[in-house]
C-alpha cells in the first residue's frame, strides 16, 4: 500500500484568496511558545529546524488548517520533549487537566 | 553528480515520505544553477534527529516563471530562485516533458 | 479484581483535543522549566531577545548603511554575515544573502513551505508571510500579490521570486529613493520598511 503524504504546508501554487494584510499584535502565549522553542533548540532537545519541521509537515490537512501557527509549534515540541524522555504524555495530560481545571 | 553554477538541471520528482524541502511546483521543472553553496545537512537526515546527518551541495536554481506556471500573467523574464539539494537534481539537456494544465 | 482496581489511581483521561491545544503549550513549558532543561528568568531573556529584533533598528540600519557606503554595500553583496558582524551587529546563525534592487529587476521573498525569515534583521515574520494566501500566490502571480501591496512594477522590470525554503535567508536591498542625498544615516533608517526588506514594498 502506497498512499502518497499528504503536505499540507506545500502551498506553493495552490489556490488562495487576498492576503491578509491586518497588523497582528503577537499574544503573550505565542511569544512564550515561541521563547520556549527556541530555548529547546539551544538546549539541543531539538537537534535541527528540519526536526520541528517534520512534526509540523506529519499534521493531518485538518490539523494544519485549524491550529494556529504556534499551536502547531506547540504540539511538535510535546511530542520531541516526549521522545526526547524529558517529559512523559500522562505528565503532560495531568498537567493539561490542571490548567484546565483551575482555569474554569 | 554534481553541478556547477550555468549548468541546466531537472528537479526531480520523487515520492518522498517525511521531511524534505522541495515544494511539489518545482518538481519535474528544469532551471539554471545560479550559485554552489555547502555542504550542507541532508534534511531528509536532520529531520529524523540524527547526530551527523549526511552532508551535501546545494544549488540556487533559478527558473523562468512561465515554464513553472502554463498561464503565468507576467513578462517572460520574470523568474523564481530556489535551493535545491544535490540528490533532488539531475542533468536536464532536453526540454520541459509536457505536463498537464495546472 | 474490584478491589485491586479501586486502590490504583484513575487513569487520566486524555483531555478532549480543544482542552489539550488550550493548555498544551503551558503545560509543556511548567514542566521543562520543572525538569531543569532551563529556568523561568531564561525564558524571560529568551522572549526579551527576540523582542528585541525589529526591522527599523536592525535591517533599516543596514539598508541605509549601504546607501551611504559603498564599500559596505559590496561586502554585503558578497558576504552579509560578515559585513553585519563588522558593524556590531549580529547576523544571526544562518546564512544570509542580499538581495539588491535595482531598475532592472525587483526581489521578492517567500518560504512557501514554512515560513523561514531573516529573524535577525527583520524579528518575527508578520502573519500575512507565514498564512497560506501569501504563501500560496506570491510564487504563482508576484505582480497580483504584489499590486495588492500597492506596488505596481513595469512589464520591463524582471520579478524575482526568492522561495526560501532551505539554507539561505534573504534580506531584499531596496533602491536608495532620489534626492536623499542630504540625509544622514539614522534618517535613511526611518525610510526603509520591513515590507521593503521582505520585497512587498518599494523601501
Amino acid at each position: 500500500m502506497n498512499v502518497p503524504q499528504s503536505r499540507p504546508h506545500d502551498l506553493g501554487g495552490s489556490p488562495a484568496g487576498p492576503v491578509d494584510q491586518a497588523p497582528h499584535e503577537i499574544p503573550f502565549r505565542e511569544q512564550r511558545i515561541d521563547a520556549m522553542v527556541n530555548l529547546m533548540r539551544t538546549k539541543g532537545v531539538i537537534s535541527d529546524w528540519a526536526e520541528l519541521r517534520a512534526g509540523i509537515e506529519a499534521l493531518t490537512p485538518e490539523e494544519y488548517e485549524q491550529l494556529g501557527y504556534y499551536e502547531r509549534w506547540a504540539i511538535v515540541a510535546a511530542e520531541i520533549a516526549v521522545r526526547r524522555k524529558l517529559v512523559t504524555r500522562e505528565e503532560l495530560d495531568a498537567r493539561i487537566r490542571h490548567l484546565a481545571e483551575k482555569a474554569s | 553528480m554534481s553541478f556547477h553554477a550555468g549548468d541546466t538541471v531537472r528537479i526531480l520528482r520523487r515520492d518522498v515520505a517525511g521531511h524534505h524541502r522541495v515544494p511539489g511546483y518545482v518538481m519535474d521543472r528544469v532551471g539554471v544553477v545560479t550559485e554552489v553553496l555547502g555542504p550542507e545537512a541532508v534534511p531528509e537526515e536532520a529531520a529524523l534527529g540524527h547526530a551527523a546527518p549526511a552532508r551535501v551541495p546545494v544549488y540556487r536554481v533559478r527558473l523562468d516563471q512561465t515554464s513553472l506556471w502554463p498561464r503565468y500573467e507576467g513578462p517572460s523574464h520574470d523568474t523564481l530562485e530556489i535551493e535545491v539539494h544535490q540528490h533532488w537534481l539531475a542533468p536536464a539537456d532536453g526540454p520541459d516533458p509536457v505536463r498537464p494544465e495546472t | 479484581m474490584a478491589r485491586d482496581h479501586s486502590h490504583s489511581p484513575p487513569r487520566p483521561d486524555h483531555p478532549p483535543p480543544q482542552t489539550r491545544h488550550r493548555f498544551l503549550d503551558l503545560a509543556l513549558n511548567e514542566l521543562l522549566i520543572e525538569r531543569g532543561l532551563y529556568t523561568e528568568a531564561e525564558l524571560r531573556d529568551m522572549i526579551a531577545s527576540i523582542d528585541s529584533v525589529d526591522p527599523s533598528t536592525h535591517g533599516a540600519r543596514v539598508v541605509a548603511r549601504s546607501w551611504i557606503d559603498a564599500d559596505f554595500r559590496r561586502r554585503l553583496l558578497n558576504d552579509a554575515n560578515a559585513a553585519i558582524a563588522d558593524i556590531g551587529m549580529d547576523p544571526g546563525t544562518a546564512q544570509l544573502r542580499v538581495l539588491e534592487n535595482t531598475p532592472e529587476t525587483h526581489n521578492v521573498v517567500v518560504c512557501t513551505l514554512c515560513s523561514c525569515y531573516p529573524r535577525a534583521l527583520l524579528g518575527r515574520p508578520p502573519a500575512w508571510y507565514r498564512d497560506r494566501e501569501y504563501r500560496a500566490r506570491v510564487v504563482r502571480e508576484p505582480r497580483a500579490v504584489l499590486a495588492e501591496f500597492g506596488l505596481s512594477l513595469a512589464e520591463e522590470q524582471t520579478v524575482r521570486v526568492h522561495d526560501s525554503t532551505a539554507e539561505l535567508r534573504f534580506l531584499v536591498l531596496p533602491e536608495r529613493p532620489a534626492g536623499t542625498g542630504h540625509l544622514a544615516e539614522s534618517e535613511l533608517a526611518g525610510l526603509v520598511t520591513r515590507d521593503g526588506m521582505i520585497g512587498v514594498a518599494k523601501r
